[in-house]
């Protein structure tokens, strides 16, 4: 095990976040069984235990969501003490197969997180706190992937030993290319971009239609996968070597590590993609009806609009980002 | 109506060897700018009755309506939104926090909502001149007299202007000159077309009343003046 | 003042309140915030240390050669002979050889390098990346001369054209001090004294036409790689150490040094909840009635939680702030004793060199989640307690 200070606290705000977990499951179980048959001096009891699940929920789901940028921040500072690594992917290999997963993890599960968190906003809107049971149960779903998180993280940091890898450049600079080297006059790295420009822009406009009729918010949903993957390809294909400056190497984690800028706007991306799914997750897992269900459109309006800003704002600091390498 | 209940019923420690009923079956209606009062012996349930008015404890069973909305089922949230919102409540304690001057006392209902510090005091201060505090704004509580601090408290309920009004006891712990004020504000709040709900054994508030409820022994009965 | 939008009003008054609550409730407040400043103070000064060390040793590798190597037998350095200088001179993109001849000497209670180098050979300051503060290099045929690190000029009490002494078995050897290094280069040459090779090989007595390691400098820094392998590949009997793995191993023994300092710190941070947990459990009968007063008034249980949060995160954010600030002091003006000596390793016995620090934006956040976040554990369940005081008990306390 190689214990340096950022994984050290790593494990000490894990280990926090699983004892709250852990602590506070039996009350959460309690309300969702009761909530529905209880008389009114036991739901005000129940009412009561359930602004401490509410709190610790916060806390434990704040405390995951910034322990993913940590996490990868030290998984970052490990690329010195493995051999041969040049970035995370080097660091990674350094690992056992079974850590791989951890990496889809943390970007996934963010997501169930957040839709949590919307949940519980509707519901404190709301005059009766009608998805108190709703909120109960999401959470006893989320702690099997609460605790998962937590596992594979001690997993990974547990497991992490200074033995000599090979890095990026082996696995993704090798082989065909994903997009050909030029079609007619334009290069493929030029389309890619000429392509996700305008297709990020038509996601937009769903968005912004989304909040008005339901045909715009289910085209919204069904772009944001062929966008996604347009987006990754890009990211590899070619702002990668563009803006490292090395034509052959495809590395996101070098380009992230390397270059800053290119992990906010692919932060925003993704908040702008993950954004209908969150709704529809929300209205999905709330079972929305009456009050609930206009708070959440109008939460939900908020957010789309939201979403429309941080992918506007993704492009044009992707555009700046590539003006300033080439200027 | 503006306030009404149904069945109202408060047990304290129910299922235990002390329990109490202090409040048994209690069906009556308030209507908008009544002055109500509820009269009865100590221990009777009026602290009780009145607590539960103003939404401050839970029935153990019945309901309680505000205007026309049955809010005794409303969540912890909602309820403290209309105590926010429409009620102001007198204490007979006075119940001030030391640690804030007067006018930060006052102020305080305001610090749950959208207002500046300067709006919280401008209006705080505002109500305490027209109760003849305007000399005691800086004032501790530790230094106010105990007739000032009744009046601070008063302040404090009303300056948020809610439409229904609570008291506790009201002039139980002042001297006559305060509960002459005291009740010559009752009329003036009367006037105004405030709701209010008075726990009181003080005759020249009975003369007042629109509305006489007395308590007995946990039993809510409209005083017909016999 | 411009006014906050009227959607942040409410949680600025909150944030009001929650101030003027710490300085109501004294005791409590002074009691977490004391022993969480010493925890932090603790552990930001072993961090930054450690950043600082790791930093300065990054630096000074910069100036260490492309590639060094040494022979071994039975794992263990042995002298070279110089003709490995030849032969390896033959590898592709090697621009120059620098033969070193060095050890250690024990002077005053302190351990200091003694190196010889052929300045005949290597133009020290380019090819070393050495810069001197005063005086000059030697040349050639000089002998007798030294140049000296700045702290060792300090450890010693001696300065330009002083004599230093060196007593060996069988000989005393004096030498006059020319030059001292740069303080820029401290690191790799505070406890440096620089020769001239062949009494650098008569003084430790190492047989003629040896050398203790061969400094190899590329013509393509990217060839790094590719020619330390090749020469372990046709010399498997020398060690070939890189530049980079320099680097890394500094990073590995300074990271992990870092890492077990914080692990050991978690049992001071457990102390440190405990005792926030019984401040904010210990809620006096005033404390609740507050609660109560505040909830007939209007405030929701979610206001009061806020409230109760919001001190959290103050205490949490001045104790890491002053924390800091003293770590910085300590490490600073204190010069960090017992963690430079822990982080330093006391296997050998340094000069005196003041301690490096670096400040990173990561460490300070890292930082500042241990002290809040561990704090917002400790006191979340008296916090709900509080927070769900009925607003009824004050009228049964009246």
């Amino acid at each position: 095990m190689m214990l340096t200070f950022g994984a050290a606290m790593n494990l000490l705000l894990s280990v926090c976040a699983l004892l709250l977990t852990l602590g506070v499951l039996r009350m959460a179980f309690r309300i969702f069984r009761r909530w529905n048959k209880s008389d009114d001096e036991e739901r005000h009891e129940l009412e009561k235990g359930f602004y401490l699940t509410f709190s610790v929920v916060m806390v434990v789901l704040g405390i995951r969501l910034f322990l993913v940028p940590l996490y990868f921040w030290n998984m970052q500072s490990f690329v010195p003490l493995v051999p041969g690594a040049m970035c995370l992917w080097g660091v990674f290999n350094a690992l056992p197969e079974g850590a791989w997963p951890s990496l889809f993890l943390k970007i996934v599960l963010p997501a169930a997180y957040l839709s949590w968190l919307l949940l519980a906003r509707i519901n404190s809107s709301c005059r009766t706190n009608p998805l108190i049971r709703n909120l109960m149960a999401l959470f006893m779903i989320l702690t099997p992937f609460l605790l998962i998180d937590f596992g594979t993280e001690i997993y990974v940091l547990s497991q992490l030993s200074p033995v000599e890898v090979s890095c990026c450049s082996s696995a993704i600079d090798v082989g065909t290319r994903l997009v050909p080297g030029a079609i007619g006059a334009v290069s493929g790295q030029t389309l890619l971009l000429l392509i996700l420009f305008p297709y990020s822009m038509l996601y937009v406009a769903s968005l912004i239609l989304s909040t008005k009729n339901r045909a715009a918010r289910l085209n919204a949903l069904a772009i944001t996968i062929p966008i996604g993957i347009l987006l990754v390809v890009t990211i590899t294909e070619t702002l990668t070597p563009w803006l490292l400056r090395l034509p052959f190497h495809h590395c996101p984690f070098c380009l992230f590590f390397q270059h800053p800028l290119s992990l906010v706007f692919t932060v925003l991306f993704w908040f702008g993609l993950a954004t209908p799914w969150l709704s529809l997750a929300t209205r999905q897992l709330g079972r929305l009806n009456g009050e609930a269900k206009e708070v959440e459109y109008r939460l939900s309006k908020t957010l789309t609009t939201y979403a429309a800003y941080a992918i506007i704002i993704a492009m044009a600091l992707m555009l700046v980002d590539i003006l300033i390498v080439f200027s | 109506m503006k306030i009404a209940t149904q069945n109202l019923t408060k047990v304290y420690c129910r299922g235990k060897p002390a329990e109490v009923e202090a409040i048994r079956d209690a069906t009556l209606g308030i209507r908008e700018g009544d002055f109500c009062l509820l009269t009865g012996p100590s221990g009777s349930g009026k602290t009780t009755l009145l607590s539960l008015l103003a939404l401050l404890s839970r029935p153990t069973r019945g309901k309680i309506f505000y205007e026309n909305e049955e809010v005794s089922s409303y969540s912890d949230a909602w309820q403290t939104k209309i105590r926010k919102d429409k009620i102001g409540f007198i204490f007979q304690q006075y119940n001030l926090l030391p640690q804030f001057s007067a006018w930060e006392n006052v102020a305080l209902p305001n610090l749950c909502r959208q207002m500046s510090k300067a709006e919280r005091r401008s209006q705080a201060i505002s109500i305490m001149r027209s109760m003849g505090l305007g000399e005691r704004v800086e004032f501790k509580v530790a230094r106010l007299s105990g007739g000032e601090q009744q009046r601070v408290a008063i302040a404090r309920a009303l300056v948020t202007s809610p439409e229904f009004v609570f008291a506790d006891e009201p002039t139980a712990s002042v001297d006559e000159d305060t509960a002459s004020a005291i009740i010559t504000l009752f009329k003036n709040l009367k006037k105004e077309g405030k709701t209010l709900v008075v726990s009181t054994h003080d005759s020249s508030l009975i003369r007042e009343a629109t509305l006489h409820l007395k308590i007995q022994n946990g039993t809510v009965s409209r005083f017909n003046g016999s | 003042m411009k006014r906050l939008p009227r959607r942040f009003q409410e949680h600025s008054n909150f944030f009001e309140y929650a101030v003027n609550s710490l300085f109501t409730y004294k005791t409590r407040t002074i009691a977490i915030v004391v022993s969480l400043t010493i925890a932090i103070m603790i552990l930001g000064s072993t961090i930054f240390v450690s950043d600082g060390l790791l930093r300065e040793a990054q630096l000074s590798v910069e100036t260490a050669p492309d590639i060094t190597v040494q022979n071994m037998e039975a794992g263990r350095v042995v002298p070279m002979p110089n003709a490995y200088a030849e032969y390896l001179g033959r590898f592709l993109d090697v621009r120059r050889i620098v033969p070193r001849v060095w050890g250690y000497v024990y002077l005053q209670d302190s351990i200091y390098t003694l190196m010889g180098i052929d300045p005949s050979t290597t133009p020290i300051a380019e090819e070393l990346g050495l810069t001197l503060e005063s005086g000059r290099f030697f040349s050639g045929n000089e002998r007798n001369v030294a140049v000296i690190g700045s702290q060792v000029g300090d450890a010693l009490n001696i300065k330009l054209n002083d004599q230093v002494k060196i007593t060996e078995v069988h000989a005393v050897y004096s030498f006059t001090v020319i030059g001292v290094f740069d303080s820029d280069v401290s690191l790799f040459t505070s406890d440096l004294i620089l020769i001239d090779i062949e009494t650098s090989r008569d003084f430790l007595d190492m047989p003629p036409d040896t050398v203790s390691d061969l400094c190899i400098y590329l013509d393509d820094e990217t060839k790094i790689p590719s020619t330390a392998s090749m020469i372990s590949q046709v010399y498997p009997d020398l060690r070939v150490i890189t530049r980079e793995s320099m680097k890394d191993a500094f990073a590995s023994t300074y990271g992990l040094r870092s890492g077990y300092v914080s692990v050991l710190w978690y049992v001071l941070l457990i102390s440190v909840i405990l005792v926030a947990w019984n401040q904010a459990s210990s809620a006096s009968v005033e404390s609740q009635r507050e609660v109560g007063i505040l909830k007939a008034l209007g405030f929701s249980t979610s206001n009061i939680l806020e409230i109760r949060f919001l001190e959290t995160l103050l205490l949490g954010f001045i104790s890491a702030s002053i924390g800091i600030f003293l770590a910085i002091f300590y490490d600073l003006y204190l010069g960090a004793p017992i963690i430079r000596n822990f982080m330093l390793g006391w296997s050998a016995i340094y000069p005196n060199f003041p301690v490096p620090i670096l400040i990173s934006f990561g460490s300070l956040l890292t930082l500042y989640a241990a002290a809040i976040i561990p704090l917002l554990v400790g006191t979340l369940i008296p916090a709900w307690k509080s927070a769900i005081t009925e607003p009824d008990v004050v009228m049964r306390g009246s």
